[in-house]
């Protein structure tokens, strides 16, 4: 691929707010929710509480949202999903007439936006990558339904409960514990493919943990779980199992401990990566106000990067 | 060598270490400049506040400035050194085994260079390989699977040239493989970081060792699975060791996982200088303890000997580093018991 397909980063020029009408601040309000449901397939976790959304800006039934990455770098394939489904989500909305996705500051990024605001698939734009996205989407798919699993089983024995009880449960006990908080949507009321991310995810949770909060969101976590739960683990009726394996087999008392430590083992991974990127993205952050501040030396500006051969910027 | 509180002497391997330049005149393009900021955006969010550098020493902090952080002020007694090329990026390379090799230069007792095969080079990379060998003596090579070349943005292990550079390796005696798995950055979906292309050079090469550098992370479960059932796969803790000071609670459950699917006699300690410098993290890891909970679920306490092991003897066995006398050593009983 020539240099000039990849995409240097535009400048993080802050706007000001524009004032909303009041039509407006419901829109914007909607565009929020909207985007709540949007996840990062990796992590399992909402891209507005991974504050990667820069923009929203509403202009009668026309919508444009921005977003940025913790890095240059971070995998195309990844932020293509999440391009899409911010586009998908927002179209999605009654109103809204004309959509534009923006993804700034990263290498494919004027590639990336122009497949997803112009409607060509990742295999037209990108015809070197192997594999497809559906395959990927379903692998942390996959791998999101286990962690959340673990997550809740963790958050119920914290809440008393045996694994003699948790292997009893059913999916109506689960939606009964998801029902009892006014505020938790039936998940299984809707497409099971919508609104995954309302809840906070795993990180967030973890975080909550660390600040030394102790409560747990039992009713968000049950929710979580059985909006996957529709897609993973065989039957979903009120009376089938609540824990299953991802194939839906039974899991004996016995090898439960095992069954857990390889789910809390994948979901490991997923955490140590969501820090990197909460880490990088907040770096990028303080070093970029430094930036803009008196203190040229501590970082590159990036519009004054690299001496050889610029490559083409976005418009 | 660390010093212990009541005396006792661990040897230190830093399997893991660097000397690039990412001075503006080196840079080819604007991508060499966004690598180095993603480095420094690491550096910065991980290392204790006080000990972070400056932009300029990040970029180039050279030969004298490495011999000090290694050697005099991080404990290291041998340093190996992963050459990572990127001549896509930066016009003398980034961080070559001639780059590299300056350091050994000035500390010929503890550096080590390992080599670097790329099997898109075809022919011509084997007969470098044969040059470079010739010239520094290897005993382990790099690769880096997610480097570009030309239109390519990455290779698998699984690539059919592959095998033709590990023969070649093996004939020349170097037996040591060395593959970057890290953090997700800028590969295709394919994603030239996924660790499972391990599992079949593992098999088919039971006399080399693997070390994957970074455990796969976050594929962390993926490698946990292949280097249970691959007796040859090791692991390198550089970016896992990262998190022991900012992220201690992280690092811990990483910690647990690996130990418990690898044991503690197949896991490296690794700094990734210059984007994190031995001395803190060796005093935190030297000081680290788990909590009851990660130690049920490691299979082990953070012992002075599962310390000693990490931190400089598993890489002294692999490399066949003589250990001095002065450093502790697992009692012969308890090696037996480990490798049961």
């Amino acid at each position: 691929m020539p240099l000039s397909e990849y995409t240097t980063p535009a400048s993080d020029s802050e706007r000001p707010p524009p004032a909303l009408s009041p039509a407006d601040q419901y829109r914007q309000a909607d565009v929020w929710r909207a985007l709540d449901t949007v996840l990062d397939p990796e992590l399992d976790e909402a891209v507005t509480s991974l504050d990667f959304v820069t923009r929203v800006e509403i202009d009668g039934d026309a919508v444009a949202v921005d977003f940025r990455l913790p890095t240059y770098w971070c995998s195309p394939n990844f932020a293509w999903i999440m391009a899409e489904d911010m586009r998908d989500a927002l179209r999605a909305l009654p109103w809204a007439r004309a959509v534009k996705v923006t993804l700034a500051d990263h290498l494919f990024a004027r590639k990336i936006n122009a497949a997803v605001n112009g409607g060509v698939g990742f295999g037209e734009a990108f015809v070197d990558a192997r594999g497809n996205l559906e395959e990927l989407r379903a692998t942390f798919r996959r791998k999101a339904y286990l962690g959340r699993m673990a997550e809740l089983i963790e958050a119920l024995r914290a809440d008393g409960r045996t694994d003699a009880d948790l292997l009893a449960m059913t999916i109506g006990d689960l939606r009964t514990i998801a029902r009892t908080n006014a505020a938790a949507a039936d998940p299984l009321a809707g497409s099971a493919l919508q609104g995954e991310g309302a809840q906070a995810g795993p990180v967030t949770e973890q975080l909550r943990r660390e600040a030394g909060t102790t409560h747990i969101d039992l009713h968000g976590l049950a929710a979580r779980y059985l909006q996957l739960r529709t897609l993973f683990g065989g039957a979903h009726g009120d009376q089938e199992a609540a824990f299953r394996t991802a194939d839906g087999v039974d899991i004996a008392p016995a090898d439960l401990a095992t069954f857990l430590r390889g789910v809390r083992m994948a979901r490991r991974g997923v955490e140590a990566n969501g820090e990197m990127c909460r880490i990088y993205l907040r770096e990028r952050r303080m070093l970029s106000t430094r930036e803009g501040s008196d203190d040229h030396s501590r970082f590159p500006s990036h519009a004054s990067a690299g001496q050889g051969p610029r490559v083409q910027r976005d418009a | 060598m660390y010093q212990m509180p009541d005396g006792t002497k661990l040897f230190v391997v830093d399997g893991h270490t660097h000397l690039w330049d990412a001075r503006p005149e080196n840079l080819k393009n604007h991508f060499g400049q966004t690598f180095i900021d993603t480095f420094f955006l690491s550096h910065n969010g991980l290392t204790p506040p006080d000990q972070r550098w400056s932009w300029e020493r990040f970029r180039h902090y050279g030969v004298e400035n490495a011999g000090k952080d290694l050697f005099v002020d991080g404990y290291v007694d041998k340093a190996i050194m992963m050459p990572t090329y990127l001549f896509e990026f930066y016009n003398k390379g980034f961080n070559t085994t001639e780059q590299c090799s300056a350091l050994k230069a000035a500390f010929p007792d503890k550096v080590i260079l390992a080599g670097r095969i790329d099997p898109r080079d075809g022919e011509a990379g084997l007969e470098q390989l044969e040059k470079d060998h010739a010239r520094w003596g290897f005993r382990s090579v790099k690769m880096y699977t997610a480097e570009w070349k030309g239109d390519s943005k990455g290779y698998s292990l699984k690539d059919d040239r592959v095998p033709f550079y590990l023969d070649k390796c093996r004939s020349l005696g170097i037996d040591i493989i060395h593959v970057h798995k890290g953090p997700t950055i800028h590969p295709l979906n394919a994603d030239a970081f996924d660790v499972r292309d391990i599992d079949e050079v593992a098999t088919n090469f039971p006399d080399l060792k693997f070390v994957v550098d970074h455990c796969g992370i976050p594929r962390i479960d993926d490698f946990c699975w292949i280097a249970l059932q691959e007796p040859n796969v090791y692991g390198g803790l550089s970016v896992v060791h990262g998190f022991i000071h900012m992220r201690p609670r992280y690092y811990a459950s990483m910690m647990a996982d690996l130990l418990f699917y690898l044991g503690p006699d197949r896991l490296l300690f690794g700094s990734d200088y210059g984007i994190h410098s031995p001395k803190w993290m060796i005093e935190d890891f030297a000081a680290f303890q788990f909590d009851d909970e990660t130690a049920r679920e490691a299979g082990t306490e953070l012992t002075l000997d599962v310390k000693a092991k990490i931190l400089g003897l598993n890489a002294a066995r692999l490399y066949g580093l003589e250990v001095p006398a002065e450093c502790h050593q697992p009692a012969p009983a308890e090696v037996r018991h480990a490798a049961e």
